[in-house]
């Protein structure tokens, strides 16, 4: 099953990685500004609601918001100080939401005592999961998906093997790989509860084989017996073992990474769960880890801050709600040949035009581009040419549906639902069409046509 | 030349057509489908736009529906009044009068007015720039100017003018395909003649919209105190004109310090004359 040539079947492209720029250590801590902007929604599912006022004083780790039904989310303080006010402003992504503005009183005095060098306590898995759902831990690899609704898979599900995504397949990034460098027996720890939450006995880290670094970390620390230390024993032992996969474009996303690891094909319109697989990024395994052993919820994560537009590009550890202006004054500041502002990934990550939207959990970098790095190409006419159908790991005709889509015949853009939007396509397109934005656009108007 | 051949072939299909005839005449007969006269009467005075105004794809569905419910509330958006009245006669009912309507769009934040910033490469398309946040107008409620309007107008009646799409009056039949086109919601049908208006659905507050539009509204709420007949209201961060109160006095037109109030097809008394009416 293991093995350096692991990897997914179908398409994918190799896009120059460029993670040398941003080394994954060291990982710096930014200050803390005197302002924070904490979004109200973090994750991805049903509105949080707020549940603090105007002049208000929080400590760190009171709840900012709770969470508003099964799939929903918790976001806390991660500064003590008085909340300014609560006003509609933008986040990557979207133009105006519920944003929270807390003055930082610098004291960081906490809510409660976070439990410092904490063990995994004794807990039943129920225990487990009301703890990682007190502390707002969403998926941290970039979609935020609430952690408590993976864990609490339908009682009929078969599960078997849990997956951590330690892949990093979008270039430039190295976050991930500073949590497996930096906190490995964390992680490890981490995965165990997981794994006894889902009563499952397999646990394999998938990595890229370009993270060796990495690798020997995870595996150095699985030797050590060192995340045993930081469980009080209780915690059911699981058979773990670090997987290196091939390093290609899109291995990180979850079906792909399902297909390299175990050999299932996860169906159009299934989950992971219905092929007996949960996927967890590593950083949310090191986050369900804090939050069980020291109570610590959700306020801070790492940051790639990459480019050749900033100045010192690398690892930031961050608190949620810092504004990117901030961050980026921390990194030391953009050159004067800023030509572009991407938050996420090249790949997937959403370009912005202002550094005014503050950091959220499922933020995994900001990316500061010259002119050399961005290429803006006159879009031409498809030519047939086939290459996005080959790229395509999903097995969708990329080229079919933007023609479909170009002339609004959005029910006959078929299977664009599936379409992950890893950009895979328009990468190879050597007419340089903007395959994403038509599937964008068809997912668009199926869903309203469906309503 | 075998006559008989011919013969027997020229009679054989006589018969053959004779028997085919007898069977299509009672067929016709026995399958007939019998459409009620009115509907095509009615279809014949609908302008046969097929635009969709009415709800319906096509004019025949529209002439369909109203034999079959006879809605006196339904109308025919271009045909306007005219067409109803005949309609009306046709079906021998009474007809309600409609208001015609035209449509509006709620932005006047032209690129000389508006701040627009960085560069959008993606499909011009209202839609496709609004799903990735990536518009270059910085107002996050303005008209994009990417034309997604003018695209759904089959009646060449919307225009890009400096950056903000423009309805010309006399071409628009009020099918409303704009109105459903526009990801920001900025069209809407609006009655046709005289009319004040504030002409920006911006929901930010004051601090911001200066910043980023010189004709943007900052809900600094004067208009509602200078309206003598209280007509206009702050509703949802809207400042909303109840155009069946407003005596358009120009009260509101003058006091607004962001020039976003405006009114026109009519004259303002004396004292305001000062101020812009757009024709």
């Amino acid at each position: 099953m293991s093995g350096a040539g692991t990897g997914f079947k179908t398409g994918g492209v190799h896009p120059r990685e460029a993670k040398e720029l941003a080394p994954a250590l060291p990982v710096i801590e930014v200050p803390v500004p005197d302002k924070l902007l904490v979004a109200v929604t973090q994750h991805l599912g049903k509105p949080s609601k707020v549940v603090v006022a105007k002049g208000q004083d929080v400590k760190v780790g009171d709840l900012i918001s709770d969470l508003d039904g099964p799939i929903s989310s918790c976001v806390h303080s991660p500064v003590s100080g008085k909340v300014l006010r609560i006003f509609d402003g933008p986040v990557v992504g979207a133009y105006r939401v519920p944003i929270v503005e807390i003055m930082n009183d610098k004291n960081f005095t906490p809510a409660k005592e976070f439990v410092a060098d904490g063990k995994v306590p004794f807990d039943t898995p129920e225990g487990f999961v009301e703890a990682i759902k007190a502390a707002g831990i969403v998926g941290l690899g970039g979609a935020a998906f609430p952690t408590q609704v993976k864990l609490s898979p339908p009682k009929d599900a078969k599960l078997d093997t849990l997956i951590l995504n330690g892949c990093e397949c979008e270039p430039y990034l190295t976050a991930d790989d500073a949590v497996m460098q930096t906190r490995p027996a964390q992680l490890i720890a981490g995965a165990l509860v997981m794994a006894a939450v889902l009563k499952v006995r397999n646990v394999l880290i998938g990595v890229e084989n370009n993270k060796q670094v990495a690798i020997a970390a995870l595996n150095k620390a699985l030797a050590d017996k060192a995340h045993l230390a930081l469980c009080s024993g209780t915690v059911p032992e699981a058979a773990i073992s670090v997987v290196p996969v091939r390093t290609r474009y899109p291995q990180g996303a979850e079906k792909q990474l399902i297909d390299a690891l175990v050999g299932r094909r996860v169906g159009s319109g299934k989950l992971p769960l219905h092929v007996g697989v949960v996927v967890q990024n590593v950083g949310t395994a090191t986050a369900v880890f804090d939050a069980v052993a020291t109570g610590k919820p959700l306020i801070e994560r790492i940051v790639t801050v990459s480019g050749k537009a900033i100045n010192n590009p690398g690892n930031y550890l961050v608190r949620i709600g810092t504004p990117l202006q901030a961050l980026v004054d921390a990194a030391g500041g953009v050159k004067e040949s800023l030509r572009a502002i991407v938050a996420g990934g090249p790949m997937m990550g959403k370009s912005i035009r202002a550094l005014d939207a503050p950091v959220v959990k499922g933020m995994s970098g900001l990316l500061l581009l010259q002119e050399e790095e961005i290429q803006a190409y006159e879009e031409r006419d498809c030519i047939r040419c086939g290459r996005c159908v080959d790229a395509c790991p999903v097995n969708l005709v990329p080229c079919d549906i933007a023609a479909m889509a170009e002339f609004k015949r959005w029910a006959d853009c078929i299977g664009v639902m599936d379409c992950v939007e890893c950009g895979c396509c328009q990468y190879v397109c050597p007419a340089h069409r903007n395959l994403v934005l038509y599937n964008r656009l068809a997912k668009y108007y199926q869903r309203r046509i469906k309503k | 030349m075998d006559v008989q051949a011919v013969v027997t072939a020229a009679l054989f299909l006589a018969a053959l057509s004779g028997v085919l005839a007898v069977v299509l005449v009672v067929a016709a007969k026995k399958f007939a489908v019998v459409e009620n006269p009115l509907i095509k009467e009615v279809e014949e005075v609908l302008p046969q736009y097929n635009c969709g105004g009415c709800g319906f794809p096509g004019c025949s569905g529209f002439a369909r529906f109203m034999v079959e419910t006879r809605d006196p509330d339904r109308t025919c958006p271009p045909g306007g009044q005219a067409t109803k009245n005949r309609i009306a006669q046709i079906l021998g009912m009474e007809s309600k009068g409609t208001t015609p309507t035209v449509a509006h769009i709620f932005c006047k934040g032209t690129d000389s007015k508006a701040l627009n910033e960085g560069a959008f490469y993606g499909i011009q398309d209202c839609t496709a720039a609004d799903l990735v946040t990536a518009a270059t107008k910085v107002c996050p409620y303005g008209c994009m100017g990417l034309g997604s309007c003018v695209t759904a107008c089959t009646f060449d009646a919307i225009r890009i003018v400096d950056g903000v799409a423009e309805v010309i009056e006399e071409k628009c039949v009020a099918c409303g395909a704009c109105v459903k086109a526009c990801p920001r919601n900025l069209i809407a049908m609006i009655p046709q003649g005289a009319r004040v208006y504030c002409e920006c659905r911006s929901k930010d507050r004051g601090a911001p919209v200066k910043k980023y539009c010189q004709v943007g509204c900052i809900t600094c709420q004067l208009c509602v105190k200078a309206c003598p007949t209280k007509a206009i209201s702050l509703k949802d961060e809207l400042i909303i004109i109840d155009q069946e109160l407003c005596t358009r006095c120009g009260a509101c037109i003058e006091k607004c310090p962001q020039h976003s109030i405006l009114g026109a097809h009519f004259e303002l008394p004396p004292k305001a004359e000062a101020k812009e009416v757009v024709a």
